[in-house]
């Protein structure tokens, strides 16, 4: 009688295993295709430049909440529209203007900074104290984006009675909003 | 069993690990640079993209568009959600959003014109950016960063109504002045351009230190940035606040309750989709006027005049595009010292002299200067450098030097310019002819590319190595190049005469020996050259020392030429005469081989025997000193030509019969007394 002999145990481990290596590489090697088709352009007005570093993946799931965190702010946005459609406008709205820079450039001290509000006609002024000396000046505001900004101020050394620490505000005002920003030091040379 | 498991499952992890996704976004939020958020090369650079290659991408971004919302919301549907806040379906996403835009005149220094028309939201997004030259990617970013639309696949109307949150501030409704897509994407891109255009106007400004809060509440508090190019104080300028550490901690996701995201989400959306937003360049630091003509460095709000292209490219700052200004802004600059090849670090006392070139600073050791620490001009100078000179020698701040330039080591013994390589030495560049003299001089480690400004130095007499015969393109005349000098070869009987044939022949242009020429020896090359007292014929590239009798004149007469050739010629060992004699030459005494046989035996090759001319015929005046002769050798003595003997070594035998066995007795000789002397007799040979 003949017999079949049974595959040993190992025959059998390195034939399990080298399915799994030849699935996984078959897999690897059809999923880099398709990367490679995602990230490249067949498109024939492409210009090439940097073509290949655009990311052409689906939205990760962190893009997808943050589109529906942005419905959200969409919807708030909404009401708040709605609500202030319905009162009526601020007579006058306190505001504090931010100071981006105030320093000495060469022979001039400048100073910038915008205002939260969104609109036109207001004024911005800089007004800088030392003791009882004051230097201040005037610009009339300019809408920015979402803000209004406050040109800067460029005034030359020579009108700082002396040198040393001195303190500056900006203040905004207009027939809507007014109010001073948080005092800041300069040094004059 | 539990061995197979265990492999199975290593094989598996195995699998898992190649299936898992590739360029997983390495993004940290420590890398990003609050003063630096993008590149000005990068974002002002309209044609970055195709109109086409938009579409595709904003295609891979919404694949599938909810256009009726269908999808669930909240316990309820997209549509019945979106119907409750005022917008049904249907919704178009931004990948098949199209709008009849209207056209825009050129405003200068903000958009070119702008061909209005029925167009798709990618090919808006195209336009827009070649017409204002800004990136198509950035402005993607920005519409992304303001109301998610490139990922929304149900967006609202309203969503389109602000696109780029234009004119939408926190605090009030938004401006209806610029409602609308293509007003969105037209502003905003515009808007950058002006705050390129009039930086001196808005509160945000490059080169300079800006406070910049974390969020509108303004206790939040916030720091001091130095913004570091236009299109970041841009960012700033359209939004003004900086991420802090939580929101940067948790970078795809929100911070505490002072965090801010316009300008983190607008970096990590940018590298995340297209690349990273610092280029390989450092930011550009020139500068120009929108009316100006000059061009200026500018480093933390001080601008450094460039009065030159040659400083320019001293600088490496010719590489670097020029960013335009408002004039008046330029102007309120702090003026530094103007931009020099030559300058050292004005707050840092230790700082050496360096010399720029090509956006590399070399340290200038004091030999490099044309003078002295007292002002005496120095004749051993190597570059020759103004270094003390006022007019040429400058300061800047450290920070500048070391942002604007990379360090290099001392200043290299050679340079490479206009495709040579040319040895610095007494103020003037000399032409190497030889890559021997390159290695002799420490190798091309010790070579650097020096542009036109560095390399003006004057040209010297070339540099080449002894050895060499050589002629100028247009002339005849061939020399031989010694110890510096020029020696004229009359003809070919000097030229094979001092073994010239052996060594390179080459030609080189006229010009390159015209400015400073080597000099030529008064009279020409002959065949005898005198070392100190000791006299020399040359011939067949060999030297042969003669006494003082030969040629019958003078010791004076033999002028010392070419005394490295001299060197280096080897000695004449045996020579030819025209006569046949075969002969050594040692102590002023002629040695005769009187025989190829004894030549041969004694272990000579005729490969050295040295042909000796005419002139060497003169060689008579010599002293005789005897003959040669081989072990083995049978000899009678020509005033005893009864007795035989034989060489043995260094002496001789008697060999008292004829009949010996194997002796060669039919080549025996007869040599002279004087010959006898140099074998004395030592012994009776017996077989």
């Amino acid at each position: 009688m003949i017999k079949i002999k049974k595959p040993s145990k190992i025959s059998l481990i390195v034939f399990v295993a080298a399915a799994i290596i030849a699935a996984g590489l078959i897999i690897y090697f059809f999923q880099n295709q398709d990367e490679t088709r995602t990230n490249s352009s067949d498109s024939p007005q492409s210009t090439g430049q940097e073509a290949d570093t655009v990311n052409l993946q689906p939205p990760t799931k962190e893009d997808l909440q943050r589109a529906d965190a942005n419905k959200e702010s969409v919807s708030n946005r909404i009401d708040q529209e709605n609500k202030a459609n319905q009162q009526p406008a601020q007579s006058n709205q306190a505001v504090s203007p931010v100071i981006t820079f105030a320093e000495q450039y060469d022979s001039n001290i400048e100073l910038g900074g915008y205002v939260n509000v969104f609109e036109d006609g207001g004024t911005c002024t800089a007004t800088f104290t030392k003791g009882v000396n004051r230097v201040t000046r005037t610009n009339d505001a300019i809408k920015n984006v979402n803000s209004v900004n406050c040109p800067t101020f460029s005034i030359p050394v020579s009108e700082f009675a002396e040198k040393g620490s001195w303190t500056v505000t900006l203040t905004y005002s207009s027939p809507t909003a007014s109010g001073p920003s948080a005092a800041k030091q300069v040094e004059v040379r | 069993m539990k061995k197979l498991l265990l492999i199975v499952f290593l094989f598996t992890s195995f699998s898992v690990f190649l299936l898992l996704p590739k360029d997983v976004a390495a993004l940290s939020g420590s890398d990003f640079q609050a003063g630096r958020i993008i590149d000005d090369g990068i974002f002002f650079s309209g044609n970055t993209i195709s109109a086409n290659d938009i579409q595709i991408f904003l295609n891979s971004k919404v694949p599938v568009c909810d256009t009726n919302g269908t999808l669930p919301r909240g316990g309820t549907t997209r549509a019945a959600y979106g119907t409750s806040r005022g917008y049904p379906p249907p919704y178009t996403c931004l990948r098949d959003f199209t709008q009849d835009t209207p056209s825009k005149s050129t405003e200068a220094g903000l958009c070119n014109q702008y061909n209005g028309g029925v167009k798709s939201a990618a090919q808006i997004i195209f336009d827009v950016g070649i017409a204002c030259n800004i990136n198509p990617k950035a402005l993607i970013v920005l519409l992304e960063k303001e109301q998610s639309l490139v990922v929304d696949d149900w967006p609202w109307s309203i969503q389109y109504r602000s696109a780029t949150g234009y004119g939408c501030p926190d605090t009030a409704p938004c401006d209806a002045e610029y409602y609308g897509f293509f007003n969105q994407v037209y502003n905003a891109a515009r808007q950058f351009k002006r705050y390129q255009r009039d930086a001196n106007v808005f509160n945000y400004r490059f080169a300079r230190s800006n406070y910049i809060q974390y969020n509108p509440n303004a206790s939040c508090g916030g720091t001091n940035v130095y913004i570091q190019n236009q299109a970041t104080a841009g960012l700033y300028n359209y939004t003004p606040y900086q991420p802090n550490a939580s929101s940067l901690a948790n970078l795809y996701g929100s911070g505490d309750g002072c965090g801010a995201y316009g300008n983190r989400n607008f970096w990590r959306l940018f590298n995340d989709w297209f690349g990273s937003t610092i280029s390989g360049l450092k930011p550009s630091i020139v500068y120009k006027g929108i009316n100006g003509t000059q061009l200026f460095a500018v480093w933390e709000n001080k601008k450094y005049y460039i009065p030159s292209y040659d400083v320019m490219i001293a600088w490496g700052l010719h590489t670097q595009p020029v960013t335009i200004i408002n004039d008046q802004y330029l102007d309120s600059m702090e003026t530094g010292d103007t931009l020099s090849n030559i300058a050292k670090m004005s707050d840092d006392p230790a700082s050496p002299l360096f010399l720029f070139d090509d956006g590399r600073r070399y340290p200038i050791q004091i030999e490099a200067c044309a003078k002295d620490l007292s002002g005496q001009p120095n004749p051993s100078t190597t570059w020759g450098l103004d270094c003390f000179n006022a007019a040429v020698s400058k300061s800047y701040p450290k920070n500048f030097v070391e942002n604007a330039s990379s360090y290099d080591g001392a200043l290299p013994p050679m340079i490479a310019f206009q495709g040579s390589i040319w040895k610095m030495e007494g103020g003037k560049k000399r032409r190497i002819i030889d890559p021997l003299i390159v290695d002799v001089l420490g190798g091309y480690k010790n070579v650097r590319t020096m542009k036109d400004l560095n390399a003006m130095q004057s040209q010297g007499k070339i540099v080449m190595r002894n050895d060499y015969v050589l002629r100028f393109a247009g002339s005849d005349q061939v020399y031989l190049f010694d110890n510096e000098e020029l020696i004229r070869i009359p003809g070919l009987d000097e030229y094979f005469a001092w073994g010239l044939d052996r060594l390179p022949l080459v030609t080189l242009p006229a010009e390159w020996n015209s400015p400073d020429p080597l000099p030529v020896e008064a009279s020409s090359l002959t065949i005898t050259s005198k070392n100190g007292t000791q006299r020399y014929v040359v011939d067949k590239g060999y030297k042969l020392p003669i006494d003082s009798q030969w040629p019958n004149t003078s010791t004076d007469t033999i002028a010392p030429f070419a005394l490295n050739r001299l060197q280096e010629i080897p000695m004449s060992n045996v020579q030819k005469s025209d006569n046949g004699l075969i002969f050594t030459v040692y102590s002023n005494k002629l040695y005769v081989f009187p025989t190829m046989e004894d030549f041969k035996n004694l272990g000579f090759n005729e490969n050295t025997i040295r042909r000796v001319s005419t002139s060497v015929e003169h060689l008579q005046g010599l002293g005789y000193g005897g003959m040669h002769l081989a072990n083995g050798r049978l000899y009678k003595i020509n005033n005893n030509p009864n007795q035989i003997y034989r060489v043995n070594g260094v002496t001789s035998q008697y060999v008292n019969s004829i009949n010996y066995p194997g002796l060669p007795y039919d080549r025996l000789i007869t040599v002279d007394p004087q010959t006898a002397l140099r074998y004395p007799v030592s012994g009776t040979y017996s077989p």
